[in-house]
């Protein structure tokens, strides 16, 4: 009896690193997930941008910039995007899947030569539940416009 | 697993009644479990260290990209700025070699970017030409064997590293490039192209429906109003003002005497006749004759008599010389004068041939016609009824006819400009195309010895040696030519280009006798209708095929889906989806117009004054899809069009304020900065400005069968018209133009007109081209490897 009780003992003792080592290696796969949509996220964002003309992509930066950090199932290229794959469990699964995801864009111009350096920022919750830890991811690329001699 | 298993039979080993069997399992539990917990970890270990490189690579994407776009800009900047080692690096024959890189400078921007990001820049770059393929020509162009692959179009290859975190990163990317003319070949040699005006003819080719022949002359120039009182033309309304469209000679000795910087001409259809009525001017001597200084109180004469040279009549050799003679006598003495020559005839006889251009004191019922109070009139030599020529019959047939009052209207479109006066420089050596005719007539009048004279009367079914006689108190005399070839044909009186020829029945070097051609080469000293086989350009591109045919298929816009043509559209660098985005492209809001190259904008286009100086203007070709609004093109000279003037009689061309600005604009204007402005689909071309200097207009592609304004001048233009470069459209519809043109006030006394004058620099014998970066990347490569000396 005794014997079987220092067992337990021993392997609730031995069970505590190990589930704690599990839990933070489960956090762990999580927010590797988060981290990597993140990125795709901030990916799209900047190669939509660079798609666009010169001076549209001016005032557009400029107008997500006013913005300030928002969600970014906010933002009308995403939710066109959403609205273009018309399945309704592709949309509650993105929705799901995003539904914590902020975004942040900034600039800078060079207006002599014509550079604009693009910011986006990906925000995304370490823990689901919490949104007190928030990791993120930042890209940024130049934008080259024409010079005219 | 390797572990795990050596484990399993150790326990089963161990298992026995014996006691400490639960400490055992325990113990293998927690083995087992620690293990997994360790794979996990590790696993999770490797994929937190993948995410770390797939963000590095991220990171090392975006700069890579915006270095190769660094560079790409810097290319863009220089590569059409003569001089340059990359404008002579991308005209030279292609081959796939390496690109000097010494011209780029990093950007402040990409410096920042890597100081920030800890990327280490790889410099120089590797720029190298990665092939190339020769553009291509429509067919009918044949382009002279020394400007072969000069347009073409390839690849550049950009290969840049950049060092993070113990990694290089490599990115291997190419861009396209085209290089292309920066005018159209072939059109840029004409001043004006007009493929389709033949239909502005009207179905007679004369009278109320003929919207060419429609300028009022009277005393040797175009009154300003038109108010006749004696025609009633259906789009020429009396009390409106007009001026005529006179495309002027080179304000160049050099270039007025060459046919191949003069700048052509082209009225089509070539299938069509044009008859152009030529202008005449009945007053003395002095103001109708080539080489006569005047007084130089007169203004110049808007005749054009002096295009009919001696040796369009086969009764006179090239030495003869016209003089104002007395053709015949009125009742009361007094005598019919015009510009003539008198032909001798056997027994010492004399026939007068007199030569007229349409003029208003021509038509009999004018109370000042030269034929008034005399025994004779047109119609007394031109013969009536089924004997008389087409045209005249349709001007003159009782009851049908549209009146003799349409003798008054010359052409609206004068293309040898005024008449030449100073002797030294005679006749503009200018080719016109297409089949283009003179129209004027000719009186001849017999002079027998004893007086008594007889109107040679035109008859073209007259047997050719039945001259005719007469009978003077009781003696009878013939007509007799000096030389047996001559039939009464050659003497007789006529409407020359007197009928409707269709060039399709018979070829051009087979024109029936009676036509007069408009094109005159004057070293050659011949009359010939010029066709695409005459053409060459100043650059050497011949044209195997009807101009307007050319000229279709290099302008045609292929829908969706079809193969794409060899022409204009294979030549396209950009797209702009409005012409707000267009100009916005060329630096409007920093004083430039850099277009260089072949454009394409969505939509309409309203271009602002350009004031900036020529070498802010990078030359191109500027397609519209939509309507096109220009104001001023003044490239930074001090232009006003209100003292725009030639030079005094006696050196009208090669004087005066006209002649110094030409010589300046001749310099300063090339092909590297000519702009040219197509409307692709026949929406009208609307010009809003008084000046408009380099520029080359094309309008070719009609949205309607029936002539319509597709180059049109603005009602809010006040001050002189001055256009340099050419035009190129189906229709003028001249009767609308002209009348734009008579709400401005003439800037000079000898041309009242605007002056349209060719820039001898759109037929260069060189072209110049652009190179076009195209932004779309191919070949996209990124790679990484561990960096030389760098332990991970």
């Amino acid at each position: 009896m005794i014997e079987l009780l220092v067992g337990i003992t021993i392997f609730g003792l031995a069970m505590v690193p190990l589930l704690w080592l599990g839990s933070s290696t489960t956090r762990g796969a999580y927010s590797v997930g988060k981290h990597m949509m993140a990125s795709q996220l901030a990916a799209s964002f900047l190669d939509s941008l660079l798609g666009l003309p010169y001076k549209e992509c001016c005032e557009k930066i400029a107008e997500l910039k006013g913005q300030g950090r928002t969600g970014v199932l906010q933002n009308q290229d995403l939710q066109t995007t959403l609205q273009v794959v018309n399945d309704e469990g592709i949309q509650s699964d993105m929705e799901t899947s995003f539904r914590y995801f902020q975004s942040e864009f900034n600039f800078d111009e060079d207006e002599d030569d014509r550079i604009l350096r693009l910011n986006v920022e990906i925000y995304y919750r370490v823990v689901e539940g919490d949104d007190s830890v928030l990791a993120s991811v930042r890209l940024s690329v130049l934008k080259f416009g024409d010079r005219n001699g | 697993m390797r572990s795990a298993g050596g484990i399993i039979p150790i326990m089963m080993r161990v298992l026995s009644p014996k006691k400490g069997n639960i400490t055992i399992i325990l113990i293998g539990l927690v083995s087992v479990m620690l293990i997994m917990v360790l794979g996990l970890s590790r696993r999770m270990s490797s994929h937190t260290q993948l995410l770390t490189l797939s963000d590095y690579t991220q990171l090392s994407r975006y700069f890579l990209e915006s270095y190769a776009g660094d560079i790409l800009q810097q290319i863009s900047l220089d590569v059409n700025k003569p001089g340059s080692t990359l404008y002579n690096a991308f005209r030279a024959p292609p081959s796939n070699r390496a690109l000097d890189p010494r011209f780029y400078k990093q950007s402040g921007m990409l410096s920042e970017m890597a100081e920030e990001l800890n990327i280490e820049i790889q410099s120089p770059p590797t720029i190298s030409f990665a092939g190339s393929e020769e553009i291509g020509y429509p067919p009918g162009f044949e382009c002279p064997p020394h400007l072969k692959g000069n347009e073409k179009r390839g690849l550049l290859e950009i290969v840049c590293k950049a060092k993070f975190y113990g990694r290089m990163y490599t990115l291997r990317v190419q861009y396209p490039f085209t290089v292309v003319m920066r005018m159209t070949p072939v059109l840029k040699d004409f001043i004006l192209f007009a493929d389709s005006i033949a239909r502005e003819h009207g179905e007679s080719k004369i009278g109320p429906n003929d919207n060419i022949n429609i300028m009022l002359t009277r005393d040797g120039k175009h009154p300003p109003d038109f108010d006749s009182g004696i025609v009633n033309h259906n789009r020429m309304r009396p009390g409106n003002k007009y001026r005529p469209m006179v495309m002027l000679p080179p304000l160049d000795p050099v270039e007025y005497a060459s046919a191949a910087v003069s700048g052509k001409v082209f009225l089509g259809p070539s299938d069509d006749s044009v008859y152009l009525n030529l202008a005449g001017d009945t007053r003395e001597e002095e103001l109708d004759t080539v080489g006569q200084a005047g007084s130089g109180l007169v203004s110049a004469s808007v005749g054009e008599m002096f295009l009919v040279s001696p040796d369009t009549f086969k009764v006179f050799d090239s030495a003869s010389k016209y003089q104002y003679m007395t053709v015949f006598q009125k009742p009361d003495g007094s005598s019919v004068r015009m510009m003539g020559m008198e032909v001798p005839l056997k027994y010492s006889q004399l026939a007068k041939m007199g030569i007229l251009g349409f003029s208003q004191e021509i038509v009999p019922q004018y109370s000042e016609s030269i034929f008034s109070g005399a025994a004779y009139t047109v119609e007394h030599f031109l013969n009536s009824g089924d004997n008389a020529c087409e045209f005249w019959r349709t001007l003159k047939d009782s009851g049908t006819g549209y009146g003799e009052g349409f003798m008054a209207l010359a052409s609206g479109l004068k293309l040898m400009g005024l008449k030449p006066d100073d002797i030294n420089f005679g006749h503009v050596n200018r080719q016109v195309f297409g089949n283009v005719l003179s129209r004027f007539f000719v009186l001849t009048f017999w002079w027998p010895p004893s007086g008594g004279g007889v109107p040679l009367k035109y008859d073209e079914t007259r047997s050719p040696t039945d001259f005719p006689t007469t009978t003077v108190s009781l003696y009878d005399y013939k007509f007799e030519p000096l030389y047996a070839h001559l039939r009464f044909q050659d003497f007789m009186s006529r409407m020359v280009s007197g009928k409707n020829w269709n060039p399709r029945m018979s070829s051009v070097d087979n024109l029936p006798e009676g036509f007069m051609p408009f094109n005159y080469d004057p070293i050659k000293s011949t009359k010939r209708i010029l066709t695409n086989a005459d053409f060459t350009s100043g650059d050497g591109f011949k044209a195997n095929d009807k101009l307007e045919n050319l000229m279709r298929s290099w302008f045609r816009v292929t829908e969706d889906g079809t193969p794409q043509q060899k022409g204009i559209e294979a030549r396209v660098g950009k797209s702009f989806a409005s012409g707000q985005e267009f100009l916005e492209a060329v630096g409007i809001d920093n004083d430039k117009f850099m277009v260089n190259g072949i454009v394409y904008v969505a939509g309409s286009l309203k271009v602002p004054p350009l004031k900036m100086k020529n070498e802010n203007i990078g030359g191109g070709i500027v397609l519209v899809d939509g309507p096109i609004e220009l104001d001023s093109i003044t490239r930074g000279y001090n232009l006003n069009t209100d003292d725009f003037k030639l030079g005094n009689y006696g050196a009208m061309l090669f004087q005066g304020p006209a002649f110094d600005y030409y010589q300046k604009w001749k310099t300063e204007i090339t092909q590297e900065n000519f702009l040219t402005f197509v409307s692709l689909r026949g929406d009208p071309i609307t010009i809003k400005g008084e000046a408009l200097i380099g520029v080359h207009l094309v309008n070719l592609n009609a949205r309607q069968p029936s002539p319509y304004g597709q180059i049109v001048w603005g009602p809010s233009i006040r001050k002189e018209i001055v256009f340099c470069g050419g035009i190129a459209c189906n229709y003028l519809d001249l009767p609308d133009r002209l009348l734009e043109f008579g709400q401005v006030e003439s800037s000079c006394r000898h041309l009242r007109a605007p002056f349209f004058i060719y820039h001898s620099a759109m037929a260069s014998s060189q072209p110049a081209y652009a190179v076009q970066m195209m932004e779309n990347m191919r070949g996209y490569m990124l790679t990484a490897e561990r960096a030389p000396g760098d332990d991970d």
